[in-house]
């Protein structure tokens, strides 16, 4: 029996070409959005499950307030956790707490020039650490000793890539790599590499391309690892199997009492992430790597849903449209005995064969997809992953319960019909279902034009983000990164005066920190406006004298370094009106001249620079100090000014080897490494683009269908009304206005919905666009073009058909 | 096997209400030939479709071989008719997607008979209505002499107890109408028994009685034999 209905099902299908491609196209599509989708998910939700321990590993997060901060006696939100903190607080915890078993801390990411031979590359995010880190973290051994790799000073263990190099075939075991300073942690050495190990996953957390002994850093800062104050190291700890958190959190306000004592400055306090939340679910700073966004995957998931959806109305309503044609053969079925459950299964069969041939032509659609895949969302996906038994089974429910969802209410509608009425030959009654069918195209096309509108506003916004005026100026900067190089710093005035001298640089400048780049903080004392010390821990850009000049940062009170000004190299301070606000000062005129502190200087306040955007467009502009310190500068900006950027770049490179021939010319341009920091908000927009032609393109395809359905069962109508006089463009209009009315419809629900979505997604950036009315009705105006586009073809071919011909066929 | 007292049937719309039965009674024996005539519009077709159980009474009572079926919803309706009865129409309501062979056989299919012994029953069906040549042709490449062959044998090919015909000459000439007219005579004499609906009075002096309909009443009943 099943056989049989399989039989016909196929005979149906291969009767009706464009319904039947109609509807494995877009379901087709459809699958394989979610398959992609669903795997990217998938992967987003294995980061650090590999380890054997994940469950019982927990990462310190640190909180620490300042200033009128202080005055909130409420627990710090989760946002104002950093990651990054200090070394004393991991052996006191190991030491105060039997329940945690291990702690292993790494150090900031250091970048760090490596060479061997003359192989020499500056390595950036190698990290430091604890010789316990393999008992955390199960990252598999290719040789050496995972409990004594990172032992001994200078010892570095190497992911196989960074192995093969630096070493290509040898075995890289026992033999060395020298490596530059690494400024603040270990002097300039010889590493022996004592371990290899497989490349992290790419479903971790951080990654790096070198392990090193924290002992190397120990050697050179011993000190540092008894200061709480001091602010380098990330502590990961693994707890017993019955470690209870909520238990432990109480025991935390004791905990730093006893251990680092209270100060009248500053209040702080820790808390524990579980390493399964730490990609997705943390909100704290100072990540060791990247994060991931989970609302990203709520709305990836929905956006894939919503596609699905689309595309199993389409068969649903194709199929229901199509009832009339199916009536007849329903009668004659159940004339000879058919029951009302034998038609349902027939029914099913068919949509689950649609179902199945779709999800093949799916699985096709997704290995042509994949390499795009791989590079929109910068994930490596292997098609082999498809198939395995699991997936197969997914699969198999998949294709049974899309089927079933489907095709369960046409089945329904067309075993319905009574026989005794359909074999009278009744065929000019109004197809049953058309109402929900009306419904269903308003249901499509809200969720199609919802996303029109998403993709207006996300296009909208990037632009905005890229053209905002920063209050800085990033045109053409080309950035030379010397990593803190002393030989260069040495000879850093002969390097810009050099610079300077060529015809395409107008103006250079030297410091530590440039906007998008890394920046440390710093606790500052300024004398507040009743004349007490107040302390607070902004942002800290280290600068040469050139550098507010050379951005064009402009100066809203006060005076900006000088040379014609000695005390400024020791004396003097310039911060952002942000940093005026936080000690107090609403007039940015009366801080100039107030006493500070600041890392062992002293001095006055001598200039306030207007708030520039040294962070992304997704955060405010916090409060930052411009510290004038010329010797602890790593990047050299040139702004150049010349079209002929190749031939600039070769001079520049030229002047560098020639100065420093030791150090590497590496460089990039501010403007592409400020914007990298959108990367993932440009992944997300070209995600969010395709998916929304995806669903428009889907939800035509049924409109399509619907149009020409339509077109066919109303040929007799249109050859009277032709006959009577009708014009093509009367008959157009008529057929097509239906239709789009519906799509109106949708445009009216989608608005209000698209716009609270979108004001949801706005509210992640601190600098954003207000929605304009245009945005939807360009969305609208772009759906009606599109479905009209759709619908007016297969109207125009029913209204310049011959009249007489579709007479005499009724 | 057929016994009917003051069958109503009534069809409703918007505002008309349009009595198609009026109070109608009759009894059809084992192994009859009925005929039904009537001027166009008196309900023959209403009342066929009620005695071949495709649709339900508003009054009245209809046994159908000593079972009271009015009231029967559709599942045991269904169930009752694909054992005991078969329709030929008069515009023949093959399907237009299955073969020759697959209409006929899916009768066997819906009651649950085997593959082999499916194969077997069609082809002896189709041999006596003189088809079998055209078993794998599509109802479209057929006459429509053939294709109410193709009707009759999917109509008998269960063995029903009853068949109910619709005007089966309606849409052929004279010679293929005689044709289906004479299978229809030797099933009966099989023992099959049949009601007919007809416009022709030709085709019904093959019949045993005629009875003679008017706007949902019975107005007289002939007895031919
Ligand atoms: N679905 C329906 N809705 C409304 N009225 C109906 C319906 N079906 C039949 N009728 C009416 O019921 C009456 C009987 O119809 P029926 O089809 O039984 O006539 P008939 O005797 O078979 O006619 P003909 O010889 O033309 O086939 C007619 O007046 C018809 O208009
Ligand atoms: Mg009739």
């Amino acid at each position: 029996m099943i056989r049989n209905y399989f039989k016909i099902a196929w005979r149906n299908l291969w009767k009706k070409k464009i319904y039947t491609s109609i509807n494995i196209l877009g379901l087709g599509i459809g699958m394989a959005c979610c398959l992609l989708i669903a795997m990217y998910v998938q992967d987003e939700l294995s980061y650090d499950k590999y380890h054997t321990n994940t469950d019982r590993i927990y990462r310190v997060v640190h909180a620490e307030t300042y200033g009128e901060d202080l005055k909130n006696t409420a627990p710090p939100a989760p946002g104002e956790f950093a990651v990054w903190g200090n070394a004393p607080v991991g052996p006191a915890l190991r030491a105060d707490f039997p329940e945690i078993e291990e702690v292993v801390q790494f150090s900031g990411r250091a970048d760090i020039l490596l060479k061997h031979g003359d192989k020499n590359f500056q390595e950036e995010g190698i990290f430091f650490a604890d010789a316990t880190v393999f008992d955390l973290f199960s990252w598999k051994f290719i040789a050496g000793n995972p409990k004594t790799a990172l032992e001994d000073p200078y010892s570095i263990v190497l992911p196989e890539s960074t192995a093969k190099k630096y070493f290509g075939e040898e075995n890289p075991i026992g033999k060395t790599l020298e490596g530059s300073s690494a400024p603040g942690r270990a002097n300039a050495g010889s590493y022996r590499v004592t371990g290899v190990i497989e490349d992290i996953p790419e479903n971790s957390h951080f990654n790096f391309p070198a392990l090193l002994s924290m002992n190397t850093f120990r050697k050179s800062r011993e000190d540092i690892f008894d200061m709480w104050g001091y602010v380098d190291f990330y502590t990961y700890l693994l707890v017993s199997e019955n470690f209870n958190i909520e238990a432990f959190e109480k025991k935390i306000p004791d905990f730093i009492t006893r251990r680092r004592g209270v100060s009248p400055d500053s209040k702080y306090t820790i808390a524990l992430e579980p390493l399964s939340d730490v990609y997705l679910k943390s909100e704290a700073g100072r990540q060791p790597g990247d994060t991931g966004s989970l609302p990203n995957i709520y709305i990836f998931s929905l956006i894939g849903l919503f596609i699905l959806a689309i595309a199993c109305i389409n068969f649903m309503n194709l199929s229901t449209a199509r009832s009339l044609e199916r009536a007849r053969e329903v009668g004659i079925r159940k004339t000879v005995g058919a029951a009302r459950k034998n038609l349902i299964f027939q029914f099913l069969s068919e949509s689950v064969l649609i179902v199945t041939f779709a999800a093949f032509l799916a699985l096709l659609f997704v290995f042509i997809a994949l390499p795009f895949v791989t590079d929109l969302t910068g994930k490596s996906f292997r098609g082999v992953d498809l198939f395995n038994w699991q997936s197969a089974l997914v699969y198999l429910c998949i294709i049974f319960g899309l089927g079933l969802i489907s095709g369960i209410y046409p089945a329904m509608v067309l075993s319905g019909f009574k026989p005794a009425l359909i074999l009278k030959g009744i065929s000019n009654t109004r197809t049953k279902g058309a109402e929900l069918r009306k419904g269903l195209v308003i249901f499509q096309f809200s969720l199609s034009i919802i996303l029109i509108i998403g993709t207006c506003i996300v296009f909208t916004q990037m632009g905005y983000l890229l053209d905002k005026d920063l209050g800085f100026d990033r045109e053409q900067m080309l950035v030379i990164d010397y990593n803190y190089d002393g030989r260069v710093n040495n000879k850093i005035e002969t390097l810009k005066t050099t610079f300077n001298n060529l015809p395409e640089i107008s103006s250079v400048a030297a410091a530590r920190s440039v906007p998008g780049s890394y920046f440390p903080n710093a606790g500052t004392t300024i004398e507040s406006q009743e004349g007490t010390m107040a302390l607070n821990v902004p942002a800290i850009y280290e600068v040469d004298v050139d550098f507010i000049p050379h951005f064009d940062l402009e100066l809203v009170a006060g005076r900006a370094y000088s040379r014609d000004f000695p005390v400024d190299t020791i004396q003097s301070l310039v911060i952002n009106e942000a940093a005026a606000r936080l000690y107090g000062y609403n007039n940015p005129d009366d801080i100039i001249g107030k006493r500070f502190q600041q890392w062992g200087r002293e001095g006055k306040v001598i200039g306030i620079v207007k708030d520039f955007n040294y962070l992304s467009l997704h955060q405010n502009i916090e409060p930052l100090t411009l510290r004038l310190a010329p010797s602890e500068c790593r990047y050299l900006i040139l702004k150049v000014t010349t079209s002929d950027l190749p031939a600039t770049i070769a001079k520049i490179k030229d002047v560098w080897t020639r100065t420093v021939p030791h150090r590497p010319f590496l460089y990039k341009f501010l403007d592409e490494d400020f914007n990298r920091q959108y990367q993932a908000d440009f992944r997300f927009r070209k995600l969010f683009t395709i998916f929304s032609c995806l669903a428009i393109f889907i939800a035509c395809l049924g409109l399509f269908g619907l149009a020409s359905y339509t077109a066919e069962q109303r040929t007799k109508e249109i050859g009277i009304r032709k006959v009577l006089g009708a014009s093509v463009t009367n008959v157009v209009m008529l057929l097509s206005k239906d239709f789009i009315k519906l799509v109106v419809i949708a445009i009216v629900i989608a608005s209000p919905l698209a716009w609270y979505a979108m004001t949801r997604w706005l509210e992640d950036f601190a600098y954003r666009i207000e929605l304009q009315w245009w945005m939807f009705a360009l969305a609208g105006i772009a759906a009606i073009t599109i479905a009209l586009l759709t619908v007016s073809g297969q109207s125009l071919k029913a209204a310049t058909a011959n009249p007489v011909k579709s007479l005499r066929t009724e | 096997m057929i016994k009917i007292t003051d069958l109503e049937k009534f069809y409703r719309t918007e505002e008309v209400q349009t009595v198609a039965l009026n109070k109608l009674s009759f009894d059809v024996k084992e192994g009859e030939f009925v005929a039904v005539m009537g001027p166009s519009g008196c309900g023959k077709s209403t009342l066929l479709n009620i005695l071949g159980l495709l649709d339900d009474p508003d009054g009245g009572s209809f046994i159908f071989n000593g079972i009271e079926v009015s009231g029967f919803n559709e599942r045991k309706r269904a169930n009752l008719r694909k054992h005991n009865i078969g329709f030929v129409f008069q515009s023949f309501n093959l399907i237009d997607e299955l073969t020759v062979f697959e209409n006929v056989e899916l009768p066997l299919i819906y009651t649950g008979v085997k593959a082999a012994d499916r194969k077997e029953r069609v082809h002896e069906v189709l041999e006596k209505m003189q088809i079998m040549h055209r078993k794998n042709h599509f109802p479209q490449q057929l006459s429509g002499g053939q294709q109410q062959r193709v009707a009759v044998a999917r109509a008998v090919v269960n063995n029903p107890k009853l068949i109910l015909a619709d005007e089966p000459t309606g849409n052929l000439d004279s010679s293929n109408g005689n044709e289906v007219m004479d299978l229809l005579t030797e099933l009966n004499q099989q023992g099959t028994t049949i009601v007919m609906v007809t416009h022709s009075e030709h085709d019904a002096k093959f019949s045993h009685r005629i009875i003679r309909m008017l706007d949902g009443q019975k107005v007289t009943e002939n007895i031919l034999v």
